[in-house]
């Protein structure tokens, strides 16, 4: 059953009870939360994705709750929890919902080792399969929030999972995170787009999530191989351009953007070395998502296929 | 040693697509000296480090991962948003000027504030409740680069750049904006940052100095050691339920 | 000490794999036994690869890098460039000094 044919006073109920098992990209998660703002949030950005009332084997346990002290009150905080532990600092109530997304990126970062792990978001259309490895601040989710708009389908803005066997991205589409001026541009740019409450005051500014387009929650078992790295760079009025930019710099660069590549050890150079062997990569600057749509819809049309898990 | 060659030619991709956008150009490679043999190095890191919550750990390099939210314990921080709404606190806990009043209400009026408070900053004339904070060079502001040792596109001063929500140039959330808050805390006496702020300013001329990619892992640091709870109130007195120990520092109370 | 007394070999227990892409100046050496990956220079990863065939001499090495003049070129094949190069490699463990 997807999320979307529940109530939300049914999802409210659930969550703060046995809590709810929700299949997102290759997990499962079973997640507990008493706090509305979750419950009601996750149901208009997740209603895409299946909830399975059944008690099921889940990859992680998460609990999102608010501390017994007297920051139940006073500042009122919520607190992550994994399996019963607390891995982080709370953060104030109102952010509770992006707790959850940057509590859910954490848990996969650091236990999800059967896939080499980047930073980087990964987006797909007629085959042609692009990686956007990036540092905070670069435009990355804006780049990629604005191209699934237009057309591509969304494998993941966070988190690429690549199969060190194949190099194919297992997608885990999620809400897209947005912040600060990002918000404006991307309501202007997709205007039909779903996207959650504004949240203020984050460590990283004003922060909201946009709805991962339905059509990639559908494809979601649908894996593929990245042909093109490329980092972006957002720079206001810059005219959109893809420059050729070395390999070896790119390895270290997604070397250092990956969660993972020293736990898996040679494993993880191993395929880092073949994707970039097989990838063109570039660096990519752009001042208006117009322009970069433009671009991305000019690369060749791939001779692979993207396939089924 | 495997001498891959780039597997997709220039030329190819040019023919294919006439209208890209594609640049032709190869990256150039800056010739380092002839006598340096390492351009840079990612050390591998302990599988279960400790988050790199502490500047020293920034500064060490032992850092576990990019991941943006870390285990921190202990100490206190207040956020950027504090600093930026309680200039009055500024020069008695740390002794840097967040600039003065500029303009208050006065009987619904936005006026011009002719004579403030040289500890505060607040307006003595006419007596009432500032609406509009001039931050700026010109009112006497800490200027950024006189802190750091380096300018900030997002302003002059500290307080501007604490204040910067422009279109296009919001500090909101960004490195700059988390540092500002993060030496004010550690400068600030009552308040058990764990950093003083001379380690604040190595740690952002570091991330200068190595790059972009460490400008994300400080940005973080900074933010989580910023958000753990202010332990003073609008007036930079110890909030409710903290209390001043012997070392003037705001503590819980037990 | 005379150089002639001492050798240049990987260090104890590195096993190193090597990739590089293009014709660019430099090239990715990834340390199996540390785990740490480093990004070098051309003159670099040629001296990582002759030391990983056997420990050589200041001299021999120099001699030896007289094959490759794109990279080393007649002002820099001296002992003194050499010296550098090998501090710069022993600084970050990957080489180490015996005697013979």
């Amino acid at each position: 059953m997807n999320v979307a044919l529940e109530s939300a006073d049914s999802l409210k109920k659930r969550l703060s009870g046995s809590g709810c098992y929700l299949s997102i990209g290759p997990f499962v998660v079973h997640l507990n939360t008493s706090i509305p703002s979750v419950s009601e949030t996750l149901g208009l950005l997740y209603s895409e994705i299946s909830s399975d009332p059944k008690e099921g084997v889940a990859d992680f346990h998460i609990a999102l709750e608010r501390p017994s002290n007297h920051r139940r009150w006073l500042h009122p905080q919520v607190n992550f929890s994994l399996d019963g532990h607390v891995p982080f600092k709370p953060l104030p109530l109102e952010q509770a919902f992006p707790l959850f997304e940057w509590g859910l990126n954490w848990c996969v970062g650091s236990y999800a080792h059967q896939y080499l792990i980047v930073h980087a978001a990964v987006i797909e259309k007629n085959g042609s399969v692009a990686l956007f490895p990036a540092p905070p601040g670069s435009g990355k989710s804006t780049l990629c929030a604005g191209l699934v708009n237009r057309g591509w389908r969304l494998l993941s803005d966070e988190l690429a999972l690549i199969s060190p066997k194949d190099l194919r991205v297992t997608p885990i589409p999620r809400p897209v995170s947005l912040k600060n001026e990002s918000i404006e541009v991307m309501h202007k740019f997709a205007p039909d787009a779903v996207f959650g409450p504004i949240v203020h005051d984050t460590s990283k500014g004003t922060v909201t999530h946009m709805k991962a387009p339905d059509e990639s929650v559908e494809k979601q078992h649908i894996l593929a191989r990245p042909e093109w790295i490329i980092f972006p760079k957002y720079e206001a009025a810059a005219p959109a351009k893809l420059v050729q930019r070395s390999k070896n710099y790119s390895f270290m660069e997604i070397a250092e953007q990956s969660f993972n590549y020293n736990i898996l050890g040679l494993r993880g150079f191993d395929t880092l070395q073949r994707l970039v062997d097989d990838c063109s990569c570039y660096d990519f600057s752009y001042g208006r998502l117009e322009d970069a749509v433009e671009v991305f819809d000019s690369l060749p049309v791939s001779n692979k296929q993207v396939v089924s898990s | 040693m495997s001498d891959k060659k780039d597997l997709n030619q220039p030329e190819n991709m040019e023919n294919k697509n006439k209208n890209s956008s594609i640049d032709q150009s190869r990256r150039k490679f800056t010739k380092v000296g002839a006598a340096t043999p390492i351009i840079m190095t990612l050390a591998s890191q302990p599988v279960w480090g400790i988050g790199p919550c502490s500047i020293s750990g920034f500064m060490s390099g032992n850092l576990s991962d990019p991941q943006r939210i870390y285990d921190c314990t202990g100490g206190f921080g207040c956020t950027p948003g504090y600093w930026k709404n309680h200039p009055g606190v500024w020069k008695e806990l740390t002794g840097a000027s967040p600039g003065h009043c500029k303009q208050v209400k006065v009987k619904g009026s936005l006026t011009d504030c002719t004579v403030w408070d040289p500890n505060t900053g607040f307006c003595l004339s006419p007596a009432a409740k500032c609406e509009v904070w001039d931050g700026s060079t010109a009112a006497g502001a800490t200027t950024f680069s006189s802190i750091f040792g380096y300018t900030s596109a997002y302003g002059d001063t500290l307080m501007e750049v604490l204040q910067s929500q422009a279109p296009g140039n919001n500090a909101q959330g960004s490195l700059d904006w988390h540092a500002c808050a993060a030496v004010l805390n550690a400068l600030a006496e009552p308040v058990e940052y764990g950093a003083t702020g001379a380690e604040v300013v190595a740690a952002y001329q570091k991330a200068m100095e190595e790059g972009q990619g460490q400008h994300g892992t400080l940005h973080d640091i900074f933010a989580q050691l910023n958000e753990r709870g202010c332990p003073i109130d609008s007036f930079g007195r110890c909030e409710t339920h903290f209390t001043l120990n012997d070392e003037a520092v705001c503590i819980p109370v037990e | 000490m005379r150089s002639t007394k001492i050798k240049y070999q990987l260090a104890s227990g590195a096993v190193l794999k090597f990739v590089s892409w293009g014709e660019e100046e430099a090239g990715v050496v990834y340390n199996v036994s540390s785990g740490d990956t480093h990004l070098v220079t051309k003159a670099g990863e040629i001296l990582l690869q002759l030391l990983q065939k056997k420990p050589q001499t200041i001299l021999q090495l120099v001699d030896e890098v007289a094959r490759f003049p794109e990279v080393f070129t007649d002002d820099e094949r001296n002992i003194e460039t050499m010296q550098e190069l090998l501090v710069g490699l022993k600084r970050i463990d990957l080489i180490e000094p015996t005697i013979i």
